[in-house]
């Protein structure tokens, strides 16, 4: 969407002229966006807080510390960022969270 | 009390009762029937990515699941002599366990963290299964915690 608005309106434009800014805006847009994804975790009432430690540690190497102060912000706030990713990745990370029985999405930052 | 799991070389080792075998054996069944208890949305409001997701990540799941499944029950089965779980294994029960602990609140309507102390809840099997698995959790997360290895800072 934001390649295109930026198109010239006139159909006569020679194809060259059209095309190249649009690749150039794709380009810096992907990079942008694929640094651009939270992996967020949501509380929930049965996970037990030890094992929300245990496995921020044992997915992301986080040290007991940074895994508790992570697990109590979505045991406070309700949910909590564990992690930042491109989307692939992200997705990825999520799904890693689910095989364990985390509740986690992923959102745009 | 033993603890059913202690770390030992090589794992984490794993004995348990013949009550206590019967009883986890249980553990495939629930987690099979309960499904829709877990987690499987990566996008908490785009449901045509999250059937995009689904279509990439489900068979995958799946088929990470029945091999959890199957290393429980193959592990179960030594457990009344006492077996040492490989750390993989290890991680198979406790994602298992896990997971049978979320069919079991979604059953028995748990929604608020009060649960644990909540004297007026009914006592039904479903939460006697439910606190039992709570200890049998925090027995394997107390022994795989020292196999984490320390971060570099």
């Amino acid at each position: 969407m934001l390649s295109s608005a930026k198109q010239p309106s006139t159909a006569n434009v020679p194809i060259i002229m059209a095309t190249a800014p649009q690749e150039t805006i794709d380009v810096e847009s992907d990079v942008r966006t694929d640094r651009a994804w939270n992996v967020v975790v949501w509380d929930d009432p049965v996970n037990l807080m030890s094992y929300v430690v245990f496995v921020f540690r044992k997915l992301f190497g986080y040290s007991e510390a940074e895994a508790t102060k992570l697990m109590l912000e979505v045991h406070h706030d309700g949910k909590s960022i564990v992690a930042s990713a491109p989307r692939e990745r992200a997705e990825m990370d999520c799904y890693r969270l689910h095989r364990y029985g985390l509740w986690a999405t992923i959102e745009r930052q | 009390m033993t603890e059913v799991f202690r770390p030992e070389a090589g794992g984490v080792r794993m004995e348990l009762s013949t009550w206590q075998v019967e009883l986890l054996a249980a553990i495939p069944a629930l987690v099979e029937n309960g499904s829709e208890a877990l987690p499987a949305d990566a996008y908490a409001d785009d449901p045509s990515a999250n059937s995009e997701y689904r279509r990439y990540m489900a068979d995958e799941a799946e088929k990470a699941d029945s091999g959890d499944m199957a290393i429980v029950m193959t592990t179960l089965s030594a457990a009344l002599d006492g077996v040492v779980l490989d750390a993989d294994e290890a991680e198979a029960w406790l994602r298992s366990v896990g997971k049978a602990r979320l069919v079991l609140g979604n059953r028995l309507g748990v929604t608020s963290n009060a649960w644990e102390a909540d004297d007026t809840m009914e006592e039904t099997p479903e939460l006697a299964l439910l606190h039992y698995l709570s200890w049998i959790q925090n027995s394997l997360v107390d022994a795989l915690s020292d196999l984490l290895p320390d971060p570099v800072e």
